[in-house]
């Protein structure tokens, strides 16, 4: 069909003489040569069957069942359920003939394979009825629509077909649009469907018709009032193109496109009918339909008596519109090779579709390619060579409604048949089906635990245990919901704190780039309403607006903090809400609203001092309120110890790094897209469970850490757990049964679980007086041991002024005091401490304290 | 046939297109095979351009007055990819009764040609591409363009096996009944046929009416003039995927048909269904008039980068291999830049040194966020009213020497004005452009010195953090509203302020030398050593750096040493000795470190901190 050399002679090039006009139009000529083509192949394959043109009395010669489809002269003018509320038929035609002429004649398999049926045709003709410029015979396609529509089930042992079902039900609810999975097409009829995707204008019209016959019995039985005309509607189709890859061989094809939309038009109404009437005599003929975006306008009365000429006015309100709507849609940033702009195309909406998708959204949508020569103007013949492309749209279906309320991984309907592993990748389900393969053989590895931390920053020395934490950062724990509405976060947060230059910061951007959403700010310049919502007035419509922070844009993600320690207190007090009810609020210029600020953070800090300071707690070098540093998962130190062998493997790395070409790989380490998509799929699809040994591990684990604090030969209660702590060894197990993609947390995640919580504390909660783990200094900033020299001191105190002063008359300055004090005691104490402890007394009621001055009262 | 057809590619381009096209049509059964190769005309019109004299004729927009270029006619433009735009779908041939015509590299359809849908129409493919005059490229590079060869980086090979090929040609085309018809190429002789006179008719078209309507042409940073010659941006049209590889912010030369169509361009500004179709219709190609943006249909194209924009021109190259092979003479080279450099900044030598390194260094090495081989550095100017003019002309000289600078003063005026990372507007649906569109390569000069008190807005302090992650990690996130997409650059940065804590408030800045003057600064470099001393930086840029392993051990001991000494010294520290050695190695002309390299750049460095501390 390609060949247009005229050399050459083709039967198809020199068929009908008005190629442009319409769809099917054979004329004799043109189709008793494609017949006998066709005829031909049925031959072949049916093996000596009857093929004759003038076979009569084949079985399934059933004329009544075959629309005037290529009889009827003008397929275009309103043929009962033809006419088709959109004007994509029409506009179709525009081009239609280009295709149709470089068409290769589709030696469909489909032809030969309804074989017999396929002879019935018309026996008044001898001629079978064939879509113009293929060979796709009518009555075939109508055939196995029909039956496609009667039988098909989502499986056998299916009460009733599936589609006879959606059939009875949009006739009770007089709805007029058949939504149909092409991937059932696909199952049931793949000839069906290859035409379908090859030929849509054709095959969409022969569905049309079908069902418009079949609503019939159905409609007179349940619902004699409904006389909507049904639209098939297309969805999921097999393979999705790749905006970029749409190209001049896709035009006039089925095809369906992911992305996301940018831009939409206002709604164009769009003429469909056009009414007359005549000023003379007020005549008014039937209305014209609009055929190829062309109205024929009568030129003169069509009433005999009258005949004026042109005296036909267009009646604008009595004419019939239908709603268009354009829309851009732009590819997903995913899509997008590197260094490149995103492509967009264009979309026509009608009808339904009108308003469907805002901008922002994300969306699959399937529709016809299309393809549109460009006019100078409507005045002007020239022709630009150019043909602008768009896509009518059949079907649109949202992805995630917007941002904001994203796809929820870890609570996504499993059951939904939209559901898709890879939501926002171009797989076919093979692929796909291929690369969950692959993961599963991953998470079978033995060392998978291991291997997976190695592929978290390669490039970073050491650090294994911090890694392992991010790591569990990364998957997750599980959000569990209780029947009474109350929800335990899922989130883990990580706080690094250590010394600069400890690669904290590249650590940070490596999960930031892996997590599956996320934002990355620094503390310095982070306001509290740029990390949580602000609501500012929009510039165009002078509304309030509710603009997101950036813990509500990583809603389901991790929200990187870096130089959390430069945050001002503000900002820092935000985070309270967020870290573990995991919502923002926001009542501001009447505004009030709670967001989903479902967030893991990592946070790094740097101490106070620059350096950190070893015989301070963390408390004191990281000047960071402990009510916040309790939220904190885990909190590992990253500091620079001095070790050679440390060093000296640090500075091979480096100079490797620098100087040998080839990469130095580690070995047996998943590359980034690998581990990106190990990750996502754990997170949609592994929801783990507590085994019952696990649990009993987990609470003997959490008890020998709370004993920890009663050691031997100390009579204080030091706290070294808390149920915050509890919890977050829950939650990490979970994280590590994710890593393995198990649905189960067994019993060596919680014993590494408990081993991670145990390598984080110890480095962060260490009483550096007794050398023991303290929660106490989380939660309140003060260890025990300290507690109780301040009680020491404060009893000293009292005695001190209990002998000194009398009450009422005398005084005693603070610094005198302190004198004293230090004459008695064998301890240190600093001018703070004694403040303290006066303080205390003060509150007690024992002395009063008007500056630095004492009185006993 | 072997029927001599002689061509006037300068003028007459589409005739040679239309020969080759004919002569590939009546060879293929199907038309759809013409689309798939472009018949020949890369190759013909390269080997055109590489003969004698060929590439100098051919007219350079933007160092040509547009005016003084005729319609369909052979043009070269040089420029960096700005924005790309939709793919244009367009009839690449069509059946005109017996014969088969084609439209590739032509915007209109011959009046021949009445409606689609009658006979036969191909819908063929083409990329467009918004590509604006290379930003920040300095004016010696623009003359060495004028006046040079074609010469393509993959013809380099083949022109030395040029015989054999052009054997095997002979022999396909023989294989084929019909041989292609011998094309001489002819610069010097022009036979008009009557084609080319229609062809060229239309070209006399007015190019006074200059509608600079405010019409936004996307500079990166707003040169708007070549000497008297205003700067144009092109649309281009490339054809057949031969350049799938072209990136954003490619530097790229394209050789292609300068086309104009008056009617065409009358059209542009009516939007007479931009009513109908709001966005559709509106789409960019035609609302730029093509006085203001010429349009190229390119027929061949090579990828230019600072370090091959040298290197690439013949004679330079030839030149350059000479100095490099000869090491005194790359000694004397090194030593006469430092001089310079020294004079200039007032006669430090150990900054002169530092800048230097830093004029070699670009990106070696990406490891996931980390970037190996840029040197941001920082000179530390005292304040006073005699250093004032100081930065600026450290900038000027940088622009002497390397293809592509910027100067960019920072002052809060400056910043808040406008966003300097490129984002997307939708309404033009276009790629608005920002100061940090850079080509790789691009050298840029902050001036920290002229800034003063003020108030930051929202894009002042969006522009800083901008500025900051490109320094840190070579990134610009381009804004497209509702997601920014991540462009990796090659920016050298030099900071020029008043104070080490000044800087280092602003922008990241590890490396800063404290400029300690011992003399005026004076005259830089004459001006015939500098064509050597670009060929020098250019080719120690190009250096093949290979790391002798036996020198391992030895940096690594000096590391661990260090680190034991003094535990300040952080992992940054070691990134930054290993790339100053490195530079160090190449400004020498050299390959391999040695280890009084490593030695010198250790005492470098101890002298740079020691300043600092005072």
């Amino acid at each position: 069909m390609t060949d247009v050399s005229a050399s050459s002679p083709h039967p198809y090039t020199d068929g009908p003489s008005s190629p442009g006009s319409d769809a099917a139009e054979p004329t004799s000529s043109g189709g008793q040569r494609r017949r006998e083509r066709r005829r031909s192949v049925s031959r072949a394959s049916s093996g000596g069957y009857p093929s004759s043109p003038l076979d009569f009395g084949t079985p399934n010669g059933t004329p009544q069942n075959t629309p005037n489809f290529g009889g009827t002269p003008n397929f275009g003018t309103p043929i009962t359920p033809r006419n088709r509320h959109t004007p994509l038929y029409n506009a179709n035609r525009l081009s239609s003939g280009i295709r149709r002429r470089f068409r290769q004649p589709a030696t469909s398999p489909g032809a030969t394979q309804t074989g017999p049926s396929s002879e019935g045709g018309e026996p008044e003709l001898g001629a079978q009825q064939l879509v113009w410029g293929t060979n796709i015979c009518v009555e075939d396609v109508e055939r196995a629509v029909e039956r496609f529509i009667k039988y098909y089930r989502d499986k056998p042992d299916d009460l009733e077909a599936k589609y006879m079902k959606h059939l009875e039900q949009i006739i009770t609810e007089e709805l007029n649009t058949l939504n149909i999975d092409a991937r059932d097409l696909w199952n049931s009829d793949e000839d069906l469907y290859v035409k379908m995707v090859r030929y849509p204008l054709e095959i969409l019209a022969i569905f049309d018709i079908q069902i418009g016959k079949m609503e019939k019995p159905i409609a007179e039985a349940i619902n004699p009032n409904f006389d909507n005309h049904i639209q098939v509607r297309f969805y999921n189709l097999k393979e999705s193109v790749n905006m970029r890859d749409l190209n001049p061989s896709d035009i006039e094809k089925m095809v369906s496109v992911k992305g996301m939309i940018i831009r939409c038009s206002a709604i164009i109404p769009e003429i469909k009918e056009a009414f007359f009437k005549c000023l003379v005599c007020g005549y008014s003929p039937l209305p014209v339909a609009v055929e190829r975006g062309l109205v024929d306008e009568p030129t003169r009365c069509p009433r005999e008596e009258c005949a004026a000429r042109n005296s036909m006015s267009l009646i604008h309100n009595r004419c019939r519109f239908a709603d268009k709507q354009l829309v851009r849609l732009q590819e997903t940033p995913d899509a997008i090779p590197e260094g490149e702009t995103p492509h967009t195309v264009s979309l026509c909406m009608y009808d339904t579709l009108v308003d469907a998708a805002k901008p922002g959204d994300r969306v699959e949508v399937t529709g016809i390619f299309r393809a549109m020569a460009v006019r100078l103007g409507p005045a002007q013949r020239t022709l630009k060579s150019l043909y602008r492309t768009y896509i009518d749209c059949l079907h649109l279906k949202k992805q995630d409604n917007s941002r904001m309320q994203a796809e929820d991984p870890l609570e996504q309907d499993q059951n939904n048949d939209y559901f898709s592993p890879f939501p926002e990748s171009n797989r076919t389900p093979e692929e796909s089906e291929a690369q969950i393969q692959k993961l599963k053989e991953l998470s079978q590895l033995p060392d998978i635990y291991e291997r997976l931390t190695r592929s978290l920053a390669p490039s970073i020395w050491e650090l294994e245990d911090i890694k392992k934490g991010l790591l569990c950062q990364l998957f997750g724990g599980s959000v569990k919901k209780l029947s009474s509405g109350a929800s335990f976060r899922g989130d883990i947060n990580v706080l690094l704190v250590g010394d600069p230059g400890t690669s904290k910061s590249q650590l940070l951007q490596y999960v930031h780039k892996l997590a599956p959403r996320g934002i990355y700010t620094s503390g310095r310049g982070s306001s509290a309403v740029g990390l949580t919502a602000y609501v500012t007035k929009d510039p165009e419509t002078k509304e309030m607006v509710l603009e997101s922070g950036a813990l509500v844009l990583s809603d389901r993600g991790i929200c990187c903090i870096d130089e959390f320690d430069k945050m001002s207190d503000n900002a820092r007090s935000m985070l309270h809400e967020v870290m573990e009810q995991q919502t923002v609020s926001v009542a501001k210029s009447g505004i009030i609203a709670s967001l989903n600020a479902r967030t893991s953070v990592l946070a790094c800090a740097n101490p106070s001092g620059s350096r950190y300071n070893p015989r301070l707690s963390v408390i004191d070098n990281i000047h960071l309120p402990p009510t916040l540093l309790s939220r904190f998962d885990l909190i590992y130190l990253v500091l620079d110890k001095p070790d050679e062998q440390n060093d000296r493997r640090l500075a091979r790395h480096l100079v490797a790094l620098h100087f040998l070409n080839p990469q130095v790989r580690i070995q047996e380490s998943l590359d980034l897209p690998t581990l990106t998509s190990y990750i996502s799929y754990a997170r949609q699809h592994c929801h783990p469970k507590l085994s019952d040994e696990a649990a009993e591990d987990l609470i003997n684990g959490y008890v020998a850490m709370r004993r920890k604090g009663n050691f031997p030969g100390s009579s204080k209660k030091v706290i070294t757990a808390t149920p915050r702590q509890l919890e977050s060894i829950i939650r990490l197990s979970e994280a590590l049964a994710r890593v393995r993609l198990s649905d189960v947390v067994e019993r060596r995640d919680a014993a590494e679980a408990l081993r991670l919580m145990d390598v984080a504390l110890q480095q962060s909660a260490t009483d550096h007086a007794t050398g023991t783990i303290d929660m106490d200094l989380i939660t309140t900033g003060v260890s025990a041991s300290e507690r109780a020299r301040r009680s020491n001191l404060v009893a000293a105190v009292r005695s001190m002024i209990s002998e000194k002063l009398q009450a009422g008359n005398s005084f005693l300055k603070a610094p005198q005091l302190l004198e004293d004090m230090r004459k008695d005691s064998t301890g240190e104490i600093t001018l703070n401490d004694l403040r303290n402890a006066l303080a205390s007394l003060a509150v007690e009621g024992f002395i009063s304290l008007q500056g630095d001055t004492i009185r006993r009262i | 046939m072997g029927k001599e057809i002689s061509l006037d590619c300068l003028r007459d381009p589409l005739g040679a297109v239309e020969t080759l096209f004919n002569g590939a049509s009546s060879k293929v059964s199907r038309v759809s095979e013409l689309a798939r190769w472009d018949w020949g005309v890369k190759d013909f019109f390269e080997k055109f351009l590489q003969q004698d004299g060929v590439y100098s004729q051919v007219p350079e927009i933007n160092s040509t007055p547009l005016s003084a270029i005729p319609s369909n006619t052979l043009v070269r433009f040089r420029g960096m990819v700005q924005d790309m735009l939709e793919n244009e779908f367009f009839i690449g041939c069509y059946k005109n009764g017996e014969s088969i015509r084609t439209t590739k590299y032509t915007d209109s359809v011959s009046p021949d040609f009445c409606t689609p849908g009658r006979d036969s129409v191909e819908l063929w493919e083409r990329r467009i591409l918004y590509c604006v005059p290379v930003p920040g490229e300095n004016h010696w590079v623009k003359d060495a363009f004028a006046c040079t060869k074609w010469d393509h980086p993959s013809t380099q090979s083949r022109r030395s096996s040029s015989l054999t090929s052009q054997a095997e040609k002979r022999q396909r085309d023989e294989g084929d009944s019909s041989s292609s018809p011998d094309v001489e190429m002819d610069s010097s002789s022009i036979v008009e046929s009557s084609d080319v006179k229609r062809r060229r008719e239309e070209c006399t078209t007015s190019w006074s009416d200059d509608r600079t309507s405010g019409l936004n042409m996307n500079f990166p940073l707003g040169e708007t003039s070549f000497g008297p010659i205003p700067l144009r941006p092109c649309i281009v049209k490339v054809y057949d995927n031969a350049d799938s590889d072209i990136m954003l912010n490619d530097v790229i030369e394209f050789i292609g048909i300068f086309t104009f169509d008056p009617e065409l361009s009358a059209n542009s500004f009516s939007n007479s269904e931009a009513d109908s179709d709001p966005f559709m219709e509106a789409d960019l190609c035609s609302r730029l008039p093509q006085s203001q943006v010429p349009r190229i249909h390119c027929v061949t194209s090579r990828k230019l980068t600072p370090n091959n924009m040298i290197s690439i021109i013949p004679e330079l190259r030839q030149k350059q291999a000479q100095i490099i092979a000869n090491p005194g003479a790359v000694m004397t080279l090194r030593e006469t830049i430092l001089s310079g450099l020294a004079n200039l900044l007032k006669g430090d030598s150990l900054a002169a040194e530092y800048l230097l390194l830093h004029l070699l260094s670009q990106i070696h090495k990406r490891v996931d966020t980390i970037v190996l081989g840029t040197l941001p550095l920082n000179i530390v100017i005292k304040a006073s009213p005699e250093n004032s003019t100081l930065p600026s002309q450290i900038a000027e000289a940088v622009g002497a020497l390397l293809p592509c600078s910027h100067f960019l003063p920072l002052s809060c005026e400056h910043l808040n004005k406008g966003p300097w990372a490129p984002r997307k507007d939708y309404d033009q649906n276009r790629l608005a452009t920002g100061v940090l569109q850079l080509a790789a390569g691009t050298h840029l000069t902050l001036d920290l010195t002229s800034m003063t008190e003020g108030k930051l807005n929202t894009t002042g302090v969006e522009n800083l953090s901008t500025l900051r992650k490109m320094m840190q990690f070579q990134t610009v996130n381009y804004d497209f509203k509702f997601h920014p997409i991540e462009i990796a650059t090659d920016i050298s940065v030099l900071v020029t302020s008043n104070s080490v804590a000044g800087a280092r408030n602003f922008l990241p800045t590890d490396i800063c030398v404290v400029l300690v003057p011992s003399a005026d600064s004076s005259a830089i470099i004459e001006d015939e050593s500098l064509a050597n001393l670009r060929l020098y930086l250019s080719a120690a840029r190009n250096l093949e750096y290979n790391q002798d392993t036996s020198l391992n051990p030895v940096l690594e001991n000096d590391l661990v040493e260090c680190m034991q000494k003094q535990r300040s010294i952080d992992v940054e520290t070691f990134h930054r000795w290993l790339t100053l050695s490195r530079l160090l190695t190449l400004s020498h002309g050299e390959s391999q470190l040695k280890i009084e390299h490593w030695k010198k750049v250790l005492e470098m460095e101890k002298l740079r901190v020691a300043r600092m501390s005072h």
